[in-house]
């Protein structure tokens, strides 16, 4: 007879972070494998590109192994790590703008020029949200690009939802400026 | 530009992601975890070895025997090992074992371990209950044995964990290699592979796919063995089905799955050499000839496997699978018994990547 490779049962992740909690190293693995995807998913969205990807990933991971004993909202982990997620990810939007300001003002690394028929409507909103500042573009996509409601991009952004909306409609009023001029 | 339009075109934008980068991406972030540990041990030994001085000076005499002559708290579940080889570490009731050549050995609370020999040639453990983590450390001809149950855990420098309850024992391999065997079969263990076995072992023999002996080709035949070689060449050079009539990538990736998963290896590697001849273009290739390097060895056809592992890295010389690829090669071409190809791919090896993850298995085949 074969041996066979088997699965632990699923469970939710309630569970999976009270296994965790009680020593039981597998079941971070568990999650992980669960939610690693849809996390390096709106990382990459929010980021524009792969090139720092990893790293971030990296970041929200071991900061999840480090501090999930803490969690306290079990239920919430994705939510949870997407925010931390978003954390890491605006750090480095931060940096890029810096950078990107330093340049332009030292007349290095002026943006490429592409005809506008070259460029995809998705390519047009990318470059219009990189204009906006972190705090508000990353709402914005965590609502509108990722489907979020509100109540969850307050928490993931640690937030009123009171200031969310704000910050969300500000970025609206921004970025139809960014369009129109594109 | 509509904006409904860009928006949705954006939310279809995703990055590359495959199991192995999956893999290694948790095992990378396991690593820098057990650093961080490790180096916080060693800042508060740092630490409480400063506040004892400090202490001792501003007691006096007395305050130092006092002090460096208190009981420390051995742990109960540890037995044959020194309080100097055994830590606290800093999260979910873990100790640490260190073990002479440099291998670690992480329990979780409440787990056992034995230490029953520890020499330059040989290091054995038995695993009484628990989960423990082991990270061991490389070392040629050095053999490191874990008693678990009714099994044997033999290990090359690898990092894997086992669990032990009453009923079962799991095991779970993030790098290397370990064989797993009882009083009448071996199962070998690849990264990212777990199983899931009886404590007690089973009356059912595993099945176990026997090494094929090397057989001369006859005239007309496939092409002459070459050093290392078995005789398996026949399969790897089957004619090639229409692409039309076959299944698409994602199917055959399925099956290949299913079949290892149970075990079936035979049908594995022919799902996964049919991905590969028969779909050549299609970006997952790299990722099926890796998978078919790790099947092949499983069956113990190494110099198959040597051969899958060169394709993955040829096909994809700048990918997160290259190197890897290229340390698997020299390993199974060195298993194969192909001294020389081994000596040759672990010299690549080790100049592309001079701090690759596996530059102490590589260089154990070069010394």
């Amino acid at each position: 007879m074969a041996l066979r490779l088997t699965k632990p049962a699923a469970a939710t992740d309630a569970a999976l972070v009270a296994r965790f909690t009680d020593g039981e190293r597998a079941a971070f693995d568990e999650l992980y494998d669960r939610h690693v995807r849809y996390v390096a998913g709106v990382a990459f969205r929010l980021l524009g590109d792969r090139s720092e990807l990893n790293d971030v990933l990296q970041e929200t991971f071991l900061a999840a192994l480090e501090t999930m004993d803490k969690l306290r909202k079990p239920e919430s982990v994705r939510a949870w790590l997407v925010g931390i997620a978003v954390r890491r990810v605006r750090r480095r939007l931060s940096r890029r703008a810096r950078w990107s300001f330093v340049r332009q003002l030292f007349g290095a690394g002026a943006p490429i020029a592409s005809h506008p028929e070259d460029q995809s409507p998705a390519d047009e909103l990318a470059r219009a949200l990189q204009r906006l500042a972190p705090k508000f573009q990353t709402p914005w996509v965590l609502h509108h690009v990722e489907g979020e409601t509100l109540p969850v991009v307050a928490q993931i952004e640690g937030v009123s939802l009171a200031t969310i909306k704000r910050r969300i409609r500000r970025a609206n009023e921004e970025l139809e400026g960014f369009l129109d001029e594109a | 530009m509509k904006l409904e339009d860009a928006i949705e075109s954006m939310s279809r934008r995703a990055p590359e992601w495959d199991d192995l980068q999956q893999r290694r991406l948790l095992n990378s972030v396991r690593a820098t975890h057990r650093r961080k540990l490790a180096s916080r041990r060693k800042i508060r030994r740092l630490t409480g070895g400063a506040a004892i001085v400090v202490a001792a000076l501003a007691f006096g005499a007395w305050g130092l025997g006092t002090i460096f002559g208190a009981e420390k708290t051995r742990p109960a579940v540890l037995t044959g090992i020194s309080f100097d080889e055994v830590s606290p570490s800093g999260g979910y009731g873990q100790s640490v074992l260190s073990l002479a050549d440099g291998s670690v050995a992480v329990l979780d609370e409440g787990s056992v371990v034995d230490t029953q020999i520890q020499t330059p040639t040989l290091v054995r453990l038995a695993q009484r209950r628990g989960r423990v983590h082991y990270d061991v450390k490389a070392s040629a001809g050095r053999v490191f044995v874990v008693h678990v149950g009714a099994y044997q855990v033999r290990v090359l420098g690898t990092v894997f964990s086992v669990r032990l309850t009453t009923e079962r024992m799991h095991v779970d391999v993030e790098q290397g290699q370990v064989e797993i065997e009882d009083s009448d079969r071996t199962l070998v263990l690849g990264p990212g592979e777990r199983v899931d076995l009886p404590r007690a072992g089973s009356a059912v023999g595993m099945s176990v796919a026997p090494p094929v002996s090397g057989v001369q080709a006859s005239s007309g035949g496939p092409a002459p063995l070459e050093q290392g070689e078995t005789g398996d060449r026949e399969a790897e050079e089957s004619p090639v089905p229409d692409e039309k009539d076959l299944p698409s990538v994602a199917a055959l990736l399925r099956q290949a799955d299913r079949a290892r998963s149970a075990g079936r290896l035979r049908d594995a590697a022919l799902a996964l050499r049919t991905v590969i001849r028969s779909h050549k273009r299609d970006p997952r290739v790299p990722s099926a000839s890796f998978m078919l390097g790790r099947v092949e060895r499983r069956r113990g056809k190494h110099a198959a496997a040597a051969r899958a592992f060169r394709q993955t890295w040829k096909r994809a010389p700048s990918s997160a699978l290259a190197e890897d690829a290229r340390a698997e090669e020299a390993l199974s071409w060195k298993a194969a018994g192909a001294q020389d190809r081994a000596i040759e791919a672990a010299t690549t090896y080790l100049e592309l990547f001079p701090k690759g993850t596996h530059r102490a298995r590589v260089r154990a085949i070069v010394r």
